[in-house]
């Protein structure tokens, strides 16, 4: 019987013990998902702005109800550890120094995508679910629509509702803070 | 455009890294295929024993002319790093110690494969070609059989001829080497 070749999966633990190694650079942008490590695609401008865009919005919800973090490291799982764009985190007075956020810290999590909606949808999507994070939005800039992600079960998110231009949508957590999509797509 | 996720590959350099910093647990084997950490498979008994026949057998007659390197690493640019089952390898004062050996200094390569045998074809067998090893010998242990590779080039060994039981069979380097294909196939 011929079995497939084992590639080396790491755990959070190896993966911070290579970065303090040096293994890599200051062009590397990766991520650790689920034991493989992955390049980070180039943002582009589009991404870029969108972000900006975020920060803009959110930087209105009070620093005593939220901490906003752009593209940090958050702690899944012992073998995951993905950079969202942008997330809120319950606030904590040493702002994350001593630990990275784990998933019942995070109120909203928010990722931007590209090219790699598809990857982003289909894997990191339901990593998120499973590890429990409460609410997901998915901006798919290919086809200018937000994807919106509740009731996080083992398989995946239990509710998912697209919201268009035109249109408004509010975080679990903050249901009065409305965000136009509009704003967002630019 | 959706794309699919890009590991992040690594250089020798890199993997070496890894390995001091204590990534890897001493127990462990891993190899460098193609930029990828790939997990060794356990070596059962019978692997070890028809390794242990082929050790002897170029024992006896290799004496001094050359070294037999068993399951130590080898160095294919930077990329690679496997750790051939057997390696005769040219002669050399410190044994390796400065340096491990490359492609130009394999005189031989042998590979006895039982359930790994489609990914030694498949992707070991085609990176030996392109570094430029001489010859290689795949001993596929599930259906009784040798695999002689002669004639690298970039894009794969252009002959490859198969040994069975009953046949004999000499090294390019060595050809006053008979080997019995029985020997090893048991």
């Amino acid at each position: 019987m011929s079995v497939k070749m084992q590639r080396r999966l790491f755990t959070v633990q190896e993966y911070h013990l290579m970065g303090e190694a040096g293994v890599f650079g200051e062009d590397d942008r990766v991520e650790l998902i689920e034991g493989e490590i992955i390049e980070m695609a180039a943002i582009g401008t589009r991404h870029a702005s969108c972000v900006k865009r975020l920060i803009a919005v959110f930087s209105d919800l009070e620093r005593r109800r939220a901490i906003l973090g752009v593209q940090d490291p958050i702690q899944l799982s012992e073998r995951t550890e993905p950079q969202p764009d942008v997330v809120l985190l319950q606030p904590r007075a040493d702002y994350y120094a001593t630990a990275h956020p784990i998933p019942s810290e995070v109120l909203l999590l928010v990722e931007v995508s590209d090219s790699t909606v598809d990857f982003d949808r289909n894997v990191k999507v339901p990593n998120y679910a499973r590890s429990g994070i409460r609410e997901v939005w998915l901006w798919d800039l290919e086809v200018n629509c937000l994807e919106v992600y509740r009731e996080p079960i083992a398989n995946g998110y239990g509710s998912m509702q697209k919201f268009e231009r035109g249109q408004l949508v509010s975080p679990l957590a903050f249901p009065e803070f409305g965000v136009s999509v509009d704003l967002i797509l630019g | 455009m959706s794309v699919k996720m890009q590991r992040r590959l690594f250089t020798v350099q890199e993997y070496h890294l890894m390995s001091e910093a204590g990534v890897f647990s001493d127990r462990e084997r891993v190899e460098l295929i193609e930029g990828e950490i790939i997990q060794m498979a356990a070596i059962g008994r019978r692997h070890a024993a028809r390794v242990d026949r082929l050790a002897e057998f170029f024992g006896d007659r290799v004496r001094r002319r050359a070294i037999i390197r068993v399951q130590n690493p080898i160095s294919l640019g930077d990329r690679s790093e496997p750790q051939p089952d057997i390696a005769l390898v040219q002669r050399r004062a410190d044994f390796y110690e400065e340096s491990l050996p490359n492609s130009e200094d394999i005189l031989l390569l042998v590979e006895v494969a039982d359930s790994t045998v489609n990914y030694d074809r498949d992707v070991k067998i085609p990176n030996y070609a392109r570094s430029g090893i001489q010859e290689v010998w795949l001993w596929d242990l599930e259906v009784n059989c040798l695999e002689v590779y002669r004639n690298p080039t970039a894009n794969g060994y252009t002959s490859m001829q198969k040994f069975e039981r009953g046949q004999l069979v000499s090294p390019l380097a060595f050809p006053e080497f008979v080997v019995s294909v029985d020997l090893i196939l048991g």
